[in-house]
């Protein structure tokens, strides 16, 4: 097996893959949303319990159920990881950093995000950025009460 | 010209996919430094150099617009894609090259024929589909239903992938106002028994629509024999470029139809208190038509009769063969479409391994497969799966190729146990 596979599926993205964190639906969760890749079927729900401290919001319990490939499963359960227990304004400013890092052409802006940086390779391969991305875009739509399943295109 | 003339090579000189993939420039390239091992063909088929040169000698020789120039120049243009309308009317044998127009690819030309029927249909119309078509040919009628209150009738398919046909059978009532079906299953490979279709729905005096995207190039047809009042196709999945394809259309229908786009060539006479229309297939080929690609798609076709589909098509079936033993070998693999006859397409799942990340893992290995829905997601939740792989293959594919394929599998297996 070549090295780009090797960097592209590292040891840190199969371990995610094969036990996925918070890999469950939430019993009674405050905000949710699903999210969908029309690319190849892959479907992701985020589930959001919101912890309040006066005006700060935090995400006090995090969650998701997916079907999708080992890129989207990983990102999926490295995102509960990173964002779990974080100040709600703050999660959502790395949200927004992941998102942009995954642009095309965008620097690569990913370390200070927890484990989220072993993905980085694929940013090589256009075709599976989605597969990276699906669980943030729908982490923000769960945050932001966006009602609309969230897509990909 | 018959279709054993233009189908069927005169000469039967052994062919062999080596001596087939010279043509094809393409095949030569290399991916992550590994020969390319192209099985992506029902996506996008490759282009032989004949494709290419008939590309070329159109624009150095040629290029001018067509039906309108009063030079040379225009005349060559003209006689060359009327040409290869007479090319497209000897490889379906239609019984006239006018009930042949030029479209984008078989989407537009299923299209076309939904955007024109609003007048034959109202509330109590119904069209009747099968569970395997490809989103090009559901959307386009949903679209017509909308607009006139028709509603769609989905006929099952079995769990091995087959259209069932007795449920078909009962589905086909007097008064439906259209069948609707793939000749070809582009996910699966299964091909449809079209001849019994069409014989039910002339029994029933239904008219029928062809989608033959998958199955042009791949298997000989003859749309007189098989009776249908419509035919789809593409060009870049018989080996010609994409943004070129065709639709055929029973004489009656294209006189019956309203025009589809209005522009340019489509009219005889323009005053602002009224249109005439020109005649079909001109009635539906408004604007400049993509003369290239139509001259392109006839070289295509020429390649093809010039090796024998037939010939072609045995080369398929023994990789299909092949390619299914071996997979079937794999632990965890399981083919969706198993049913026969089927075209060199076969989709699988393997245990444990996401088809996207099969497909990565491949394509490291120079191996180009299609993974995902396939453009056919009602199919794809009859299974229960978000999606497959899909091998898909044509003539110029080896036997090697196959086990490269095999191979790859072996690699992601480990990598993903």
């Amino acid at each position: 097996m070549g090295e780009e596979l090797q960097s592209l599926y590292q040891r840190t993205v199969l371990e995610h893959c094969r036990s996925p964190r918070n890999f469950h639906a939430m019993d009674r969760p405050d905000r949710m949303a699903e999210g969908f890749n029309p690319l190849c079927g892959d479907k992701v729900t985020v589930y959001l319990r919101v912890g309040r401290e006066g005006r700060a919001a935090s995400i006090a319990g995090i969650s998701f159920e997916a079907t999708g490939c080992a890129i989207c499963l990983a990102s999926a359960s490295m995102m509960t990881e990173l964002l779990s227990g974080e100040d709600a304004r703050e999660a959502r400013q790395q949200a927004a950093k992941v998102l942009e890092a995954f642009k095309p052409g965008a620097e690569n802006g990913l370390a200070d995000l927890g484990e989220i940086v072993a993905l980085g390779s694929v940013r090589a391969y256009p075709s599976r950025i989605r597969c990276v991305t699906l669980p943030w875009r729908t982490f923000k739509a769960a945050l932001d009460r966006d009602a609309n399943t969230v897509s990909t295109e | 010209m018959s279709r054993v003339t233009a189908q069927l090579a005169e000469v039967q000189a052994p062919l062999s996919a080596e001596s087939l993939r010279a043509d094809f420039p393409s095949l030569a390239t290399r991916v992550h430094d590994k020969p390319l091992a192209y099985l992506d063909n029902a996506a996008s088929t490759q282009r032989p150099q004949a494709v290419m040169d008939a590309l070329t000698e159109y624009e150095v020789e040629m290029h001018a617009n067509v039906h309108r120039g009063v030079h040379a120049r225009s005349d060559k243009a003209t006689a060359a894609f009327e040409g290869a309308r007479e090319r497209a009317r000897a490889w379906l044998n239609a019984a006239s090259g006018d009930e042949l127009v030029f479209t984008r690819g078989a989407t537009e030309s299923i299209n076309l024929v939904a955007r024109c029927l609003d007048h034959r249909m109202d509330s109590g119309s119904e069209i009747l589909l099968t569970g395997m078509e490809h989103h090009s040919n559901i959307v386009p009628w949903q679209q017509l239903c909308q607009r006139t209150g028709a509603r769609l009738k989905v006929a099952p398919v079995l769990d091995s992938g087959a259209l069932d046909l007795d449920a078909f059978r009962g589905l086909v009532t007097p008064g439906l106002g259209l069948i609707a079906v793939t000749h070809v299953s582009n996910a699966m490979g299964v091909i449809n028994p079209v001849d019994d279709i069409c014989r039910m729905a002339r029994q029933a005096g239904v008219p029928v629509l062809i989608d033959g995207a998958q199955a042009a190039g791949h298997v000989p047809l003859d749309v007189q024999e098989l009776g249908c009042d419509f035919y789809a196709f593409s060009g870049h999945k018989m080996y010609a470029p994409t943004g070129i394809g065709a639709l055929y259309a029973r004489a009656p229908w294209l006189d019956d139809l309203p025009p589809f786009l209005g522009g340019g060539e489509m009219i005889l006479e323009v005053r602002f208190d009224g249109t005439t229309y020109n005649t079909p297939p001109h009635k539906f080929e408004a604007g400049t038509p993509n003369i290239a690609g139509a001259i392109a798609l006839g070289a295509a076709m020429d390649y093809l009769a010039g090796h024998g589909l037939a010939r072609l098509a045995a080369l398929e079936h023994e990789l299909l063969e092949y390619a299914t033993g071996r997979l079937l070998d794999v632990p965890g693999l399981r083919i969706i479409g198993t049913a026969s006859p089927k075209s060199a397409v076969i989709s699988f799942v393997i245990d444990g391994i996401h088809p996207h990340d099969l497909g990565t893992v491949l394509d490291h290995e120079g191996v180009a497969i299609r993974a995902g829905h396939h453009c056919a997601m009602p199919l794809m939740d009859r299974f229960g799966l978000p999606g497959t792989a899909r091998a898909s293959f044509a003539f110029y594919n080896t036997l090697e190729e196959v086990d490269r394929l095999v191979s790859g599998i072996g690699t992601a297996r480990k990598l993903f146990a």
